[in-house]
This record gives structure tokens, C-alpha cells and sequence, in this order.
């Protein structure tokens, strides 16, 4: 009983997650020019006359206005979105517009996204779905209004970031690779996900292997009860920090990797420098 | 009721909705059964869409090739294996992008192909076009005269071969 009044009234309690915010916006930024560069030297195989990503024909005006990349007949309009999607962001940053920037933000990101998603990771999606609900989210508003706001979108985020995990640890359940220890070994089979060196060392699947591939299903498993375990997130999130730096060198999904460190910095302890007095708010709400 | 239990049911019940729906939507079907990501999508689509990428359930088997056959006699270049050298050097840039996107559309081509579905020409197409494109951007000095597709299975070493 005291946990279900403590949540409900979590959603009115002073927000106290600017820091973490603050740091996700960041990161979200980071991760938008970092997709920008990647395909700044192929604009036209990206989203010019060339893309790579077929047109899906969608219909519906809602849905239509959010694929205005699609049919394209030249880059400019892959270049409008891709240049405002960095100055939206840059905007919820800096301004104190931070709800208009986010949507204006969400928005063109989302074309922008859906116009390459071909060549689009998970991370995206994540970055996507992050953007969505940091629209809700004005770390300067503290009105009744404005907390509510604030601790919905930002619930939102971990929420997401525990859905991916729960979601993720039943398909490797439902599936056979993972249960039979053989899943870190065959991905690093193909050289998509892979490097030379670790096919090298890896030729057959070994304990250390397989110790790999349960530590990760073990880790997605725990990951949405455990993370809310104040005194247990830091070593979860740096040993999930371990696992995603992996999947970016070792894999080579960089993208993914970053958005994932993103999402992290929604429970990543806040300094205590950074802390609001009194200290002992901080504490109450982080839970 | 106090306004702040009023606000925290609000908030309870639009999280509620939203993580419901999106779980219905990307669960295995082999759990939600495929009645209800059916009603879970025309909540979750076109904004909150999660597909497999996301949780990359099953890693795959097969590795893909695109052989390209220039019209300079005797002069082939290996498409993926080109874009793969440059991603596991760097690791960032557009290479990796490329190589996933002909990997997956490969293999869906290959399911497509071995459960006798419909689409098959058409996304031999679409990789014929992706493929010329490529060719164009990284070796625009050459002619393309054709386009072979090839698969391998690491572990059995079974191959595969598309003419296009």
C-alpha cells in the first residue's frame, strides 16, 4: 500500500531529474550529429534520388506527415530536415522552450528517420521514442501542470528502456540460440556483426562464449526489476555500459550502442554536486 | 480524493495504455498470440513502432555477398566484402549501413525464395537498383554489366546463388 501511494504521488512531487534530463537531451544531440555525419558524405544513397530505403506508399494525412521523405526527387528537403533536426534539439537545449523545441525536434527527426529507414538501427527507433516523450518535458516548468509533465515523460523513458530489455529477454527465451548458449557465437560468425580478430579467436563456440550469451540474457532478464534498486543501479548500468560498448565495437552497431547510453543517463545516479537541497527530496523521489 | 492521488492515477493510467499497447504490439507472438498486435498496432503505428531490430532476438546464419562483374574484361569486385573492410576499420561512416542493408534485404530474399512467397522479383529489383547505385558511388570509373548474389552458411557451408 505504501508503495502504490508513494508512486501516485511521485507524479506530483517537485521534479528533481534535471540533471538526467539535461544529460539525455545531450546525448540525444550527440546521437543526431553523429547520424548526421555518417551519412553526410552519401546524401544522395541516404535520402536523395538514389535512397536506399524504398518508398512505403503510406497513406492517412497523420501517418503521410511523418514520411515527407518518401518519393523524394531530390536531397534538399533531406537536407532541410537533417540540418533542423540538429538546431531543434540544440534549441531544447539552450532555450527555455523546451516543449515547443522538443515537438518541432520530434517531428523533423522522425521524417528524417523514417525517410533512411533502411539504413536505420534499433538506436534509432529508441532516439525516436525518446524524443517523443521528452516533448512532455520542461525541466524549468514547475507548476502542477508542468511536474506532472515532467515526471510523466520522464517515467516514460525508463519505462522504455525497461520495455526493451523485458521484450528483448522473452524473444531470446521464446527462441533457441540464446538457451543453448550458442547465440554471442553465431552472431559472431557473420561479418556483418563481427571483426576479423574475433572470428579469428572464436572459430568454435567456448565456455567463455557461452558464459557471454547467458551473462546478456541474464542481464535483460534482471535489468527491469533490478534497475529500480537504488543502491544496485550504479554496478547494473556500468556492467550494461560493458555489454553496449561491445555491441558497438565488437559488433559494429555504433548507433545502437550510443542510443542505449543515452537511455542510461535517465537512471544514471546524479552527482552529488548537482544534487537539489534538500538532499533528502532527491532520495525520496529517485525511486 | 486529493488532486495529487487524481494526478497520480492519471499519470498510472496513460503509462498504463501506452506500455500496455507497445508490449501487446513487439511481445512474441508466440506469447500474445497474433490477434492482439494486430489491435496493439493501430495504436503503435506509425509513432511507436519497435521491430526486431530492436530486440534482435535469433542472430542469423548466413552471410551475404554482392559480386559485381564489370564490363572491363576478368574485373569482379565483392560488394559486401569492400563495405565490410572499411566498417571493421573504422567502425563509423556509412559502410556498415550499406552492408546491413543488403544482409537484410538478402535475407529476406532468401526466406521469400525458400517459403515460395510473392515479392520475390520485386525486391530483386530494389537490390539490383541498390547494388548499381552503390556501384556507381564507389567505382564510378567502371561499367557494371552484372549482378550476382551470394549466400553462405557458416556453420553447414551450404551457399546460395541469385542471378539478377
Amino acid at each position: 500500500m505504501r508503495l502504490i501511494n508513494n508512486i501516485l504521488e511521485s507524479f506530483s512531487r517537485p521534479f528533481m531529474h534535471s540533471w538526467n534530463v539535461k544529460w539525455l537531451r545531450i546525448g540525444v544531440l550527440a546521437f543526431l550529429v553523429f547520424n548526421a555525419m555518417e551519412l553526410l558524405s552519401v546524401p544522395e544513397l541516404a535520402f536523395g534520388t538514389q535512397k536506399a530505403s524504398p518508398s512505403l506508399h503510406q497513406s492517412g494525412w497523420l501517418t503521410a506527415s511523418f514520411y515527407l521523405l518518401e518519393d523524394q526527387k531530390s536531397t534538399l528537403l533531406g537536407w532541410v530536415f537533417l540540418i533542423l533536426s540538429v538546431i531543434t534539439c540544440l534549441g531544447a537545449i539552450l532555450t527555455s522552450w523546451k516543449r515547443t523545441f522538443g515537438l518541432l525536434c520530434f517531428f523533423v527527426t522522425s521524417n528524417f528517420f523514417n525517410g533512411t529507414y533502411m539504413l536505420n538501427s534499433g538506436g534509432h527507433q529508441l532516439i525516436q521514442l525518446f524524443l517523443f516523450y521528452l516533448i512532455f518535458m520542461n525541466e524549468e516548468d514547475e507548476s502542477e501542470v508542468g511536474t506532472f509533465l515532467n515526471q510523466l515523460g520522464f517515467k516514460a523513458i525508463r519505462l522504455q528502456l525497461v520495455m526493451m530489455y523485458l521484450i528483448s529477454a522473452l524473444y531470446k527465451i521464446v527462441g533457441e540460440s540464446w538457451l543453448s548458449g550458442n547465440a554471442v557465437w553465431q552472431t559472431l560468425q557473420i561479418d556483418q556483426y563481427s571483426l576479423p580478430i574475433l572470428q579469428d579467436t572464436f572459430g568454435e563456440n567456448t565456455v567463455f562464449l557461452m558464459m557471454i550469451t547467458y551473462l546478456v540474457l541474464t542481464y535483460q532478464l534482471l535489468f527491469p526489476v533490478v534497475i529500480w534498486f537504488a543502491s544496485w543501479r550504479k554496478s547494473i548500468l556500468i556492467i550494461g555500459l560493458l555489454i553496449h560498448l561491445f555491441i558497438g565495437v565488437g559488433m559494429g552497431l555504433v548507433s545502437f550502442a550510443l542510443a542505449m547510453f543515452v537511455g542510461y543517463m535517465s537512471f544514471w545516479p546524479i552527482p552529488s554536486s548537482e544534487l537539489r537541497k534538500p538532499a533528502s527530496n532527491v532520495a525520496s523521489t529517485d525511486d | 480524493m486529493t488532486k495529487q492521488r487524481k494526478l497520480g492515477l492519471l499519470g498510472i493510467f496513460l503509462l498504463t495504455i501506452h506500455f500496455g499497447f507497445t508490449f501487446f504490439y513487439s511481445a512474441p507472438y508466440q506469447l500474445v498470440g497474433t490477434q492482439l498486435p494486430h489491435w496493439a498496432s493501430h495504436y503503435n503505428l506509425p509513432l511507436f513502432h519497435q521491430n526486431w531490430n530492436l530486440f534482435a532476438p535469433e542472430p542469423p546464419q548466413w552471410n551475404y555477398e554482392v559480386e559485381l562483374i564489370f564490363q572491363e574484361e576478368k574485373y569482379t569486385q565483392y560488394l559486401c566484402h569492400e563495405l565490410l573492410e572499411r566498417h571493421h576499420a573504422y567502425r563509423v561512416g556509412p559502410s556498415g549501413r550499406f552492408s546491413m542493408v543488403i544482409q537484410n534485404l538478402m535475407a529476406t530474399l532468401h526466406q521469400l525464395v525458400e517459403q515460395q512467397q510473392p515479392g520475390v522479383e520485386q525486391l530483386k529489383a530494389h537490390l539490383h537498383r541498390l547494388a548499381k547505385n552503390l556501384a556507381e558511388t564507389y567505382y564510378p570509373e567502371r561499367k557494371l554489366a552484372r549482378i550476382i548474389l551470394w549466400g553462405r552458411n557458416k556453420q553447414t557451408e551450404e551457399e546460395l546463388r541469385y542471378d539478377l
